[in-house]
């Protein structure tokens, strides 16, 4: 019986909070990959996908549900909220996408957008580490640290963490390739985790374009 | 000794079954007794009988005279009789008795007959939806009888058709008389829909108005929906795009810029540097400032069973190692 995902709504955030409430519950049912399928949607309204679309974006969506079980088992991330901003998506009829790009890639349920949230909204600090610790203990095809500025009233540059899951056929048989990379404003940024200061767009691109790595971590696996 | 409110019985003295809305009838009997149980004839009460479906018509004593306030009450026993004519659902019949309900009651259920497919209810909710937000619209189908009452089970086949072509989810039988699909289209126009029934045709044919919306403050989204036609934009003028209409104080229009910016087609197809101009978006160069820091992107941590209890069952990761 096919039904549609539920409704988004741009206006209300779709926050995990580990640690606490309701949600706590139903990911220890095992359910954290429909808080992932039944809240993210498109641009709005709901998501209409066949049976089959359904099927294979759900699998395609089940490793983030440990993921997303990860962040709230984790102790470094008590107090903080994991909000997925973007997920599955349905795209127009006459739109075309990249084959293999974010987006078509979205369109398969393989792809969703987190930002980790503070009391003070996004937290540059805790979003590196959650992408870091998305690298070091999860499986998946593409991690990347996503910094923008987007929004013209950011007081700071945004910083997301975007998790692409290959094609889930069965799990030894799928592609973890385990790439990691960084982009700004969806250019290239290097690839690892790179990461830059907290400050203000505007502060960012006054700087000098020397770039200087003060911070190396751990060795190569 | 007076009226015993507790052994008093009402009882129902026909088929305790009938068809909703079919005017069939039953006759109810109230038996007053005192408290020993005896038949209490003592005084003659003023008798009502009451009804939660259907219609007591009148009443009568045992002598058979129409009234409310009967004259031949010396057995006790009092008529009522009851008509089906509302609709599915159980009846319950109860009295009173100079004012004081009996305790006792009888249960009449009340059943749908016949299905008639041609009569059923087809409803649409909402019945105008904006596309570009792939809104749905519900449509409720209702099997009813002959005298126009639900049918109250399920197992018809029922199936759902749009003109012009719109998409249907699957049917659901709701096992309640009533079945549901989901509709929605890409195109503005109004849509009929009809249905069948078991491969009757409905008589009722609804409209379902689909509409595009402008971008307003209550829906800032709308104004980053691509253009039919435009594929992936398609460098359209930014004007026909409504952005510069958005308020992009708005977070869910920044979220949605920045999903949409997400496409390199789309990227290509918007001119950034007007974007940024109005103050739609902010700048987006590329960075020219500091990093502060770089972790590899190979894995630092091996995998395995022993990890710590992270990321939701770590046994099942043994043994496959990123690169």
């Amino acid at each position: 019986m096919s039904k549609p995902f539920s409704a988004y709504n741009p206006g209300k955030n779709y926050i995990f909070s580990p640690g606490h409430g309701p949600d706590t519950d139903k990911a220890e049912k095992g359910v954290t990959y429909s808080f992932l399928a039944n809240s993210l949607g498109n641009r709005g309204g709901m998501i209409h996908l066949n049976e089959l679309e359904q099927y294979q974006a759900k699998k395609n969506l089940s490793p983030q549900g440990r993921i997303v079980r990860g962040f709230r088992d984790w102790p470094s991330f008590e107090g903080y909220d994991l909000i997925a901003t973007e997920g599955v998506y349905k795209k127009e009829t006459t739109e075309k996408l990249t084959p293999g790009g974010l987006k078509w890639k979205a369109t398969k349920g393989r792809v969703v957008v987190y930002e980790v949230h503070g009391p003070g909204g996004v937290d540059h600090q805790k979003t590196l580490e959650f992408a870091e610790y998305i690298k070091d203990y999860h499986l998946f095809e593409e991690l990347i640290l996503s910094y923008d500025t987007i929004d013209p009233n950011m007081k700071s540059v945004n910083s997301q963490v975007i998790v692409v899951m290959p094609e889930i056929k069965t799990i030894p048989h799928s592609n973890w390739a385990k790439n990691v990379r960084s982009e700004f404003n969806f250019m290239p940024l290097g690839n690892g985790l790179v990461e830059i200061p907290s400050t203000s767009p505007a502060e960012v691109f006054k700087q000098a374009a020397n770039l200087s790595i003060t911070k190396e971590t751990t060795e190569e696996g | 000794m007076g009226i015993s409110f507790t052994q008093s019985t009402i009882t129902v003295d026909s088929d305790l079954t009938l068809e909703a809305g079919s005017l069939a009838e039953a006759n109810i009997l109230l038996e007053l007794k005192d408290s020993t149980g005896a038949p209490y004839g003592a005084s003659h009460p003023t008798v009502e009988f009451f009804a939660t479906k259907g219609t007591i018509t009148h009443i009568q004593d045992s002598g058979g005279v129409d009234s409310a306030t009967v004259i031949s009450w010396q057995n006790g026993e009092y008529m009522g009789f009851y008509m089906a004519d509302s609709g599915v659902g159980q009846s319950i019949i109860t009295a009173k008795v100079n004012g004081t309900l009996i305790e006792d009651n009888a249960i009449i259920t009340l059943v749908p007959g016949t299905p008639d497919y041609k009569a059923s209810d087809i409803e649409a909710d909402p019945s105008t939806i904006q596309y570009q937000f792939n809104e749905n619209s519900t449509i409720t189908l209702t099997v009813v009888d002959s005298s126009g009452y639900p049918i109250t089970d399920g197992g018809h086949a029922v199936s759902f058709t749009a003109d012009p072509a719109g998409r249907f989810t699957n049917v659901i039988d709701n096992e309640d008389g009533t079945y549901t699909a989901y509709f929605s289209a890409q195109f503005e126009g109004d849509y009929k829909i009809s249905a069948k029934v078991d491969t009757v045709d409905v008589n009722e044919i609804i409209t379902i108005s689909v509409k595009e919306e402008a971008a307003s403050m209550e829906n800032p989204v709308n104004g980053f929906r691509l253009p039919p036609g435009s594929g992936g934009a398609g460098g359209l003028p930014i004007s026909l795009m409504g952005l510069s209409k958005l308020p992009y104080a708005n977070w869910p229009n920044t979220r949605a810029a920045r999903s949409l910016l997400r496409e390199p087609l789309n990227r290509n197809g918007f001119n950034m540097a007007a974007l940024m101009q109005q103050g739609i978006i902010g700048p987006l160069m590329p960075f020219a400032g500091n990093i502060t820091g770089l972790i590899p992107g190979k894995k630092s941590m091996p995998i395995s069973a022993s990890s710590p209890s992270i990321g939701g069952g770590s046994s099942s990761l043994t043994g496959i190692e990123g690169k």
